[in-house]
């Protein structure tokens, strides 16, 4: 049944593609896929709703967070050529970052900025302009950022350590983030269709982010096309091809190597690749990579979102299997539904992890209502009957609050139904004091009880 | 033959002739538009142009420039005859008194002198103007003010931070707030980042085979943004612009963007072009290619890549745009419109120039023979074994390869030089007692002649 399937979605990519877009509002997708020996790529729609030109299989998308996986192999490269220690404290490096007002803790590594564990408050939007010094700027204003927590306790998803992590490659290269990135990785692995900055994306068949209406439609590109450069590493400014994307992940797969190249030693790929933290929902980060493991295999990959686009790649190495899949708007949760689920399911016999039972006895939910909040973020929960419900607030990015139910399971974690009609996350309330009140609620991020 | 006649059939050929990627062309006559397009905005991605793709506009971009000026000086805020040092008390020239001997008027007319070509890089922040004009320091001016025509992108440049600090606003938002929104040129940009919402044209170049190949760096530096490095819009957008210019200073809904008066100014004559039979001189902002303008003003650009033109015709009440975006668009510039334009506007059709066959008598060359400079740019020229005057143009921004000149004299001034396949007037000036020339002026630019110590 599985070959079948299988078949099913290659024999008809292109038809599949276009039908996931109609579907999911999307103005404009590629979606590359590797299995095995085999390459299968697909485009459809347009790069721009009001310009109309078609999106082709060499246009470049912003791929938003999936840059983190690149800046993380500039770091192992740095690490491979004994210029950067993974234990060593990032105050060895930037020996004058200031975090809560403060010069940053010893304990601060490097490693804990890769796999999201050092506990900086990290949704910090500044934007520090245009010019080389984006990154030296916005180090230096960290200075005003908020420990969550203790270095290495707890996983925190972490956009400033990201852009602290592509400071470090500048300060120990000597050069920009963008132009490491492009002489060091994007070059070598022939990604050469590719822009971190405007003038370089308008030479290339560019694509630009689209609104979302409330009611599903999609409208015109987004007010902002391009994103500030002070966050470039984690993501805000690189484009990329979806075969681009799919040769760097099959580097990883093949023990750092593209072709005769080495772009990363084998051992840093596997470190890349092994989980070094477990989450709520029982996934877990390696270095840069987040790493599912289920009874069905090892999934690696990471998604994006930036300015109105955004970008899945996905992969199962031990099946040499790679999805990447870029578009520019619309309902981007639905598209992945349509695509990269369905492939992971079809060609890589994937299953996701079996979330816990739903629980069955009554529970005093009391103790877990409160205020929790980061810099970006502030969660108020109330308990309901059976279940706890959550309002936010985005404190940094105009976007609609959220508005949301957890419910409880069986071993005292929480299923948040996130998106009406959607896959529930698991999540889960940390260090519950005497009376059962929690210091954290994590979901994705830590929040932390503030009243 | 008509302006209009086979228009999109004679682009299309003429840029196959040129080997031009693409091109867009948008001519206002007999009170209505018409717009054609042909080839690819980017030889690379093969995308094809509209009338919608915009191209940068290079060097026109100072005529919108001049207008944000002349808006200035109607507001109070700014004065023709002030000298730059009264808006700019920190600039910094390399000889001490020139800031206060040249005025905003000068700028405008590219009389005041100063070697006019410097392309700093100062970043891609609102702050690039202000950190530009802090670091002239070492500029020398080629002439005193008000002297002679030198055609000077660094005085546009330096005018933008004039603008700026006059009106408290970066150049940039001056010129949507002020000119293209009243306008409604919603596809103007003045960045790379606000081009990637438009389809738009990449420059491109001759390849070493031949072919065009993109420009790696599109829409920079900002420091060169008021004389025209970042700004690009579509063929109708020039036409909008210029009809705002033909009528009377109002904009197609009657906004008005500059009165009657200034409008008068910019094409009053203030510079006399001695130096070409090309056009008559410089108004402030337009090109005059007759002394009155009232038969023909405009404007060239030329960047990244592309090259512009912009005429208006205020007697025949006609506006031709042409984009193009190819280093040798010129090409076909004279293959649709130079002639054409000619007899509608009624002025002297364009010079075929040549090479004279012989040296005329009297005319000695050896003292002609020497090294002429301004920055980023050097001609040394030379007697030949054939006793031709030749030599090399080089320099910072002359490209990879030096580019070979022969010249022939029509007379003691006038020359012409063959360069790179194509034939440009040169001028020489200056002369002293042993007939040696003090200057050499070509493509509008004054070089200094350089004798060893």
């Amino acid at each position: 049944m599985t070959t079948d399937s299988a078949a099913r979605l290659l024999d008809d990519l292109p038809d599949a593609l276009e039908r996931a877009i109609a579907a999911s509002a999307v103005p404009g997708a590629v979606l590359a896929i590797q299995h095995g020996e085999h390459r299968h790529v697909a485009s459809a729609g347009v790069l721009n709703a009001s310009t109309g030109v078609a999106v082709t299989p060499d246009a470049i998308f912003q791929i938003g967070s999936v840059t983190k996986v690149l800046t993380a192999t500039l770091v192992m490269q740095l690490v491979d050529a004994g210029l950067l220690s993974l234990d060593a404290p990032v105050l060895r490096y930037l020996p004058q970052l200031q975090l809560n007002a403060a010069p940053a803790p010893a304990s601060l590594q490097v490693r804990h900025l890769l796999n999201h564990t050092s506990g900086i408050d990290g949704d910090f939007f500044l934007d520090t302009g245009r010019n080389d010094d984006a990154l030296e700027k916005y180090a230096a204003a960290c200075a005003a950022l908020p420990l969550l927590a203790a270095p290495g306790s707890y996983f925190s998803y972490c956009n400033a350590g990201y852009a602290i992590l592509g400071r470090i490659v500048e300060v120990v290269t000597g050069n920009c983030w963008d132009d490491v990135l492009r002489d060091r990785l994007l070059h070598p692995i022939d990604a050469t269709e590719s822009a971190t900055r405007a003038e370089q994306a308008v030479r290339l068949r560019a694509a630009v982010g689209h609104q979302l209406l409330p009611d599903g439609r999609t409208a015109d590109a987004v007010d902002r096309l391009t994103l500030p450069r002070s966050l470039g590493p984690a993501g805000f400014t690189l484009a990329m091809t979806a075969t681009g994307l799919l040769d760097f992940m099959l580097a990883h797969f093949a023990g750092g190597t593209h072709g005769e190249k080495r772009i990363v030693s084998a051992e840093s790929a596997a470190a890349m690749q092994t989980p070094s933290v477990t989450l709520a929902d029982d996934t877990s980060w390696g270095l840069g990579w987040k790493v599912i493991d289920s009874c069905a295999a090892r999934l690696i990959g990471h998604d994006g979102g930036a300015a109105g686009q955004g970008a899945f790649l996905w992969g199962i190495p031990a099946r040499k299997l790679a999805v990447a899949l870029l578009h520019n708007g619309g309902n981007s949760a639905l598209l992945q539904q349509h695509l990269v689920a369905r492939a992971l399911r079809e060609l890589g016999e994937w299953s996701p992890i079996e979330p816990p039972p739903v629980r069955s006895t009554p529970l005093d939910l009391a103790a877990f209502a409160g205020v929790y909040e980061n810099i970006g973020m502030r969660l108020t929960v109330r308990a309901e009957a059976d279940r706890l419900r959550v309002v936010g607030e985005h404190l940094q990015i105009p976007a609609p609050p959220p508005d949301f139910i957890l419910v409880p399971l069986a071993d005292g974690r929480f299923a948040a139904h996130l998106t009406p009609g959607g896959e529930p996350i698991v999540v889960a309330f940390l260090e519950r004091d005497t009376h059962g009140r929690p210091a954290y609620l994590s979901i994705g991020r830590l929040h932390r009880r503030v009243a | 033959m008509s302006l209009l006649a086979d228009l999109h059939q004679q682009l299309a050929q003429s840029i196959e002739r040129h080997g031009v990627p693409g091109a867009a062309v948008a001519v206002w006559c007999d009170g209505h538009l018409h717009e054609t397009s042909a080839g690819v905005a980017n030889a690379h991605t093969r995308v094809h142009t509209t009338p919608d793709t915009i191209f940068q506009i290079g060097s026109i971009t100072k005529s919108f420039t001049a207008t944000l000026a002349l808006q200035l000086v109607e507001q109070g805020k700014l004065s023709l005859d002030a000298p730059i040092a009264a808006y700019l008390p920190q600039l910094q020239l390399a000889e001490r008194d020139v800031p206060a001997a040249i005025t905003i008027r000068h700028l405008l007319a590219h009389s005041s002198g100063i070697d006019g070509d410097l392309l700093t890089d100062t970043g891609r922040d609102a702050d690039a103007l202000a950190r530009f004009v802090a670091s002239l320091g070492s500029v020398r001016q080629l002439h005193p003010a008000g002297e002679l025509l030198s055609y000077c992108n660094l005085g546009y440049n330096i005018l933008g931070r004039v603008l700026e600090a006059v009106s408290g606003e970066v150049w940039d938002d001056l010129l949507r707030q002020r000119i293209l929104t009243p306008l409604g040129l919603t596809r103007a940009v003045t960045s790379a980042d606000a081009a990637l919402r438009h389809r738009v044209a990449i420059g491109h170049v001759r390849g070493e085979g031949g072919e065009p190949q993109r420009v790696d760096s599109p829409f920079a530096p900002r420091s060169n943004g008021p004389s025209g490095m970042t700004m690009a819009c579509t063929a109708r957008e020039l036409v909008i612009f210029g009809r705002a210019h033909l009528d009377g200073g109002c904009g197609p809904d009657g906004a008005r963007i500059l009165s009657q008066t200034s409008i008068a100014t910019m094409r009053t004559l203030q510079t006399a072009n001695a130096y070409s039979d090309k056009y008559r001189g410089w108004g402030l902002g337009w090109m005059l290619f007759d002394e009155a303008a009232q038969r023909m003003f405009g404007h060239d650009g030329g960047a990244c890549g592309n090259c512009a033109f912009l005429r208006i015709l205020p007697g025949a009440r006609t506006i031709v745009a042409l984009l193009v975006n190819h280093e040798r668009g010129m090409g076909v510039y004279r293959d649709l419109f130079a002639s054409r334009l000619a007899t509608l506007a009624g002025i002297d059709p364009p010079v075929q120039l040549a090479m004279p066959a012989r040296t005329p008598d009297g005319v000695e060359l050896a003292p002609y023979a020497g090294s002429y400079r301004r920055h980023g740019q050097i001609i040394d020229l030379e007697l030949d074994a054939q006793r031709r005057l030749a030599g090399r143009l080089h320099g910072e921004y002359v490209g990879a390869s030096d580019v070979k000149l022969e010249l022939a004299a029509f007379d003691a001034k006038r020359f012409v030089a063959a360069a790179a396949g194509t034939l440009v007037p040169v001028h020489f000036s200056g002369f002293d007692e042993r007939g040696r020339p003090a200057r050499l002026h070509v493509t509008d630019r004054v070089f200094i002649r350089h004798d060893p110590a």
